[in-house]
């Protein structure tokens, strides 16, 4: 059984609370908050509960197995070696980390440890991305040709607003995994310059769209706007001998009362958060590596430069036209 | 009522759509099919066959048609490469003109036909599919203010139909696909709609329909684009070099983002006839819709594979075409599709092939 220490959690609590007793081979052991909100809810699925993460290795290193951090921590980099150095695997969001620098300073530090660093891209857990990249790697649908991906998010509640240059970056993930390749070239447009609720200098849209090798290309669009009132997304791959759509279209309900129709989706809960802890545990319990590793880090960091200097320029980036 | 338009079809070589969807409006009447006459067998053939079914004369000699039947109104349905000059001979006679896309395959004969309509002051529009009822409803959505300004718009317009051989299935030693005998081979089946001596890919071929969507929904015009093309699917398009894949970015007036994903994507890829998709962004809101819609689904043992599951209902669309251009003639204003917006439209495409050649945006004004 694979010992679990969960730090921060915030945004998935619901998720945590369904996933855990349909782990294989794992438990969750250990949360680490500094929410009080978090600390209470998830106390019924952990053992501990703590609120300092420094407290992991000082006091309950024979606890845990692995951690999986979700959601920002402070000083991540170091931590993490600590952590490493301790034997303990580490599964850690896509989001912790802050630049190119990072990564490589990770992974040079985890080539000399026995440790494992897995990176979370959960939309590559979603179950309605799974379906599409299963059609792709068992050639049901050939080669990848067109991948076109809409995802509008709605704001919180509270007014504050992700940014959109985040929930593009999974997206760009999910492109580079599904064409198996970085992209060649680059183009990007932004818009809808806005000052947010809570001060701060945001786009709501952007707009890429990428060249990968052998004539494959992407038009990824994401917005995240107080205009939207609930979350949208679609996918569709185009290829050679098939095609699959995922597509909240396809799959909204309707809720009909006296004052009107309106449509609703089905939102995912803990179904890519349990498929990616899961294939986290697997890959320790299987002792083999684990299926995400820093190299797409990497290749999204640079995507981001050619992105970047889409923006500035107006013009189309070719991978090699950034360092 | 109105005494009807009478109609001379200019070469009917095609699928005959369009001349079909003139005659459904009690508005027009079809009286002569006429083409010239050093046409090649198979045209004069289709135009015989056309002119039988409506049992109206067919003249090798156009001039004669335009001249000695009272016409008012053209209707040109030709190869591409000849659309451009038929209409301009009936622009010149002081007809209005009604003709099939594209535009043309060269943006120097948009703009011939251009300044003769302007010129001669009659009316011209272009065949489109923004009257299909989805589109009717986007428009009046759009139109009420429901999602306030549109920001950006994308359409993705897959056409699930096949084009013969499958790409990779020529083998060593056998000679490159010629188009012009390819096409006129896919008569049976429908999927000539590229029929002419110049090998034409999607984006050239069915790209002003997602385009013109766009104008319709938005009216900006496209100032700037980045495209990627392939020749994905059908060893017809990669032997002549076109695309039979593409996505386009657009830059548009008042800083409108647009896109389009575009391609014939093989019979297997989708249940119907394909996905034809509209998602709009606006200052209030969102907006998907789907092209097909409203639909009826009819499914039965025996069914054949190629039969749609899914029939589109409520298609008013040859109807709607044609009253925005009786209104247009009658009124002296503009068609929806009119003769510049058709040629903003071939060279928004131009200057996305243009795009895909050379890696780089290239603003439409360029083209």
């Amino acid at each position: 059984m694979i010992r679990l220490a969960v730090v921060g959690g915030h945004s998935n609590i619901k998720s945590y609370s369904a996933l855990a007793p349909r782990l294989l081979s794992a438990e969750i052991a250990i949360v680490v908050s500094e929410e009080v909100g978090t600390q209470q809810r998830l106390s019924g699925i952990a053992g501990v509960v703590e609120s300092d993460v420094g407290s992991l290795l000082s006091t309950h290193s024979d606890c845990f197995d692995a951690v999986v951090f979700d959601g920002l921590c402070i000083d991540f980099p170091n931590f993490a070696i600590a952590l490493a150095s301790a034997g303990k695997q580490i599964l850690v969001s896509d989001e912790s980390f802050r630049s190119i620098a990072d990564v490589e300073y990770l992974a040079e530090a985890f080539t000399k440890s026995e440790a494992r660093l897995m990176v979370g891209h959960e939309l590559r857990h979603r179950s309605d991305v799974k379906p599409v990249q299963e059609a792709l790697t068992s050639g049901r649908i050939g080669k990848p040709g067109l991948l076109r991906i809409h995802h509008w998010k709605r704001s919180l509640p509270d007014g504050s607003m992700c940014l959109v240059d985040r929930m593009l970056d999974k997206q760009l993930d999910l492109a580079c995994w599904l064409f198996g390749h970085p992209p060649e070239i680059a183009f990007c447009r932004r818009q809808g310059r806005a000052i947010d609720r809570r001060g701060a200098d945001r786009f709501d849209f952007v707009q890429i769209h990428l060249g990968f090798p052998d004539q494959g290309m992407a038009l990824i669009d994401v917005s995240h706007s107080e205009d939207i009132g609930a979350n949208y997304s679609t996918l569709s791959l185009i290829g050679s001998t098939g095609a699959a759509y995922a597509d909240d279209h396809h799959n909204t309900q309707l809720l009909i009362q006296a004052d009107g129709c309106r449509g609703q989706t089905t939102e995912e809960t803990h179904v890519p958060l349990q498929s990616q802890l899961q294939d986290f545990v697997d890959a320790i319990v299987e002792n083999r590596e684990p299926r995400i590793d820093v190299d797409a880090l990497r290749t999204m960091f640079h995507v981001d430069s050619m992105i970047t200097k889409s923006v500035a320029t107006g013009e189309a980036v070719h991978w090699e036209d950034v360092p | 009522m109105i005494k009807p338009y009478r109609c001379a079809v200019l070469s009917v070589v095609k699928h005959a759509y369009v001349p079909r969807g003139v005659a459904a409006h009690p508005q027009f009447e079809l009286v002569v099919v006429a083409d010239d006459p050093d046409q090649p067998e198979w045209v004069h053939e289709r135009n015989q066959l056309f002119a039988d079914e409506y049992e109206i004369p067919y003249l090798k000699d156009v001039d004669r048609a335009l001249t000695e039947y009272d016409v008012q109104v053209a209707v040109v349905s030709s190869e591409a490469e000849r659309h451009c000059d038929l209409s301009l001979r009936a622009v010149e006679a002081g007809l209005h003109v009604v003709q099939d896309k594209p535009m043309s395959n060269r943006l120097s004969e948009c703009d011939r036909l251009v300044e003769a309509v302007e010129r001669r002051g009659v009316k011209f529009t272009m065949w489109n599919r923004n009257y299909l009822p989805a589109i009717v409803h986007a428009r009046e959505l759009v139109e009420a203010g429901e999602i306030g300004n549109v920001r950006a718009i994308h359409v993705d317009f897959y056409f699930a139909k096949d084009c013969g051989p499958p790409l990779g299935s020529r083998g060593p030693d056998d000679p490159p696909i010629d188009w012009l005998e390819y096409q006129i081979a896919a008569h049976a089946d429908g999927s000539d709609g590229g029929v002419g001596r110049e090998p034409m890919g999607e984006l050239k071929i069915e790209g002003i329909y997602p385009l013109a969507y766009i104008h319709s929904l938005t009216g900006a015009a496209v100032e700037r684009v980045f495209a990627r093309t392939a020749s994905h699917f059908h060893q017809v398009h990669a032997d002549n070099d076109v695309d039979d894949l593409s996505s386009v970015t657009l830059e548009m007036e008042g800083g409108i983002v647009g896109s389009l994903a575009i391609g014939r994507i093989g019979a297997s890829s989708h249940p119907d006839i394909g996905e034809i998709k509209l998602h709009l962004l606006g200052t209030k809101g969102g907006l998907v819709i789907s092209e097909a819609r409203p639909e009826v689904g009819v499914y039965y043992q025996g069914q054949p594979a190629l039969e749609f599951r899914h029939q589109r209902i409520s298609n008013d669309n040859d109807f709607g075409i044609m009253e925005d251009f009786s209104q247009a003639i009658e009124t002296d204003g503009e068609t929806a599709l009119d003769v510049r917006t058709s040629r903003a439209i071939v060279a928004t495409v131009e200057a996305a092939l243009r795009s895909a050649d050379c890696d780089q945006v290239v603003a439409v004004s360029d083209v």
